[in-house]
């Protein structure tokens, strides 16, 4: 089923998704090795709560889109699960993207 | 001090997201109840209940989580064990949330008007994990 209306929910998923691809990596592509290689933990202890943040708006956001737009479960735990991934927040960011553009151009 | 000023904010916030979240359970459930498809006034009243959900529970929502993660992190609650069990439920509570704010949104403006809800189990289901939520805090069994 398609919606004809705003595509705003799936415009704030897509930076959602970004912002939280981008500190899932800085997390473990820099803090986490700086804390246990340089045993410096001051980034974990920063980027942490951070991540966890956006990681809870991102799972809020997912749900809230996948509601909205009628998605299939299995649809949503693939998205859920990118979360986990190194650059699967930027995978979700380009497929909703794509999505949104589908959307509009059925609208118009 | 500072603990009493967080912790205040934190349970109004969390009131606030409640409050909303059963708003939300008995909005889903009254669109179910009608027959026929939603009238325009009807739709109106979902459309300011949505401006509500975006602007004030919405929010709370994240302004409890994140003062709730302020606390945990001052006070050293890491390293409990209630809180490792609180941290999954808190993140329930929020998918319960964004669940039931995208049926409302879809409710507005679908062709089909119905969404699949289930007052009861959406009830047991909020009650069960806020009553958990609330005796890990008050408790701090572990």
């Amino acid at each position: 089923m398609i919606n004809n209306k705003s595509t705003g929910h799936f415009t704030s998923l897509q930076w959602i998704a970004m912002v939280e691809g981008i500190t899932l990596l800085l997390l473990i592509g820099i803090a986490v090795p700086l804390k246990h290689l340089a045993h410096m933990p001051l980034m974990v202890q920063l980027l942490g709560p951070i991540h966890g943040m956006t990681f809870i708006l991102y799972l809020w956001s997912s749900v809230n889109t996948a509601a909205e737009e009628n998605w299939s479960k299995k649809y949503l735990i693939k998205v859920c699960c990118a979360a986990f991934i190194p650059f699967g927040g930027f995978i979700v960011s380009h497929l909703v993207r794509k999505s949104a553009n589908a959307k509009k151009e059925l609208s118009i | 001090m500072i603990y009493s000023l967080v912790k205040s904010l934190h349970l109004i916030c969390l009131f606030m997201w409640l409050s909303g979240m059963s708003m939300q359970i008995l909005s889903l459930h009254l669109g179910k109840m009608l027959p026929g498809t939603l009238l325009p006034q009807e739709i109106a009243r979902l459309r300011l209940l949505i401006i509500y959900d975006r602007f004030i529970v919405a929010p709370a929502m994240f302004m409890a989580i994140g003062s709730g993660l302020f606390m945990a992190i001052n006070f050293g609650w890491f390293d409990y064990t209630w809180l490792q069990i609180k941290v999954p439920l808190i993140v329930i509570l929020a998918a319960i949330h964004g669940v039931h704010s995208g049926k409302i949104k879809r409710m507005t403006h679908s062709s089909e008007n119905k969404v699949s809800f289930n007052m009861s189990k959406a009830c047991t289901t909020l009650l069960s994990v806020v009553i958990s939520i609330i005796a890990l805090a008050v408790f701090k069994p572990f």
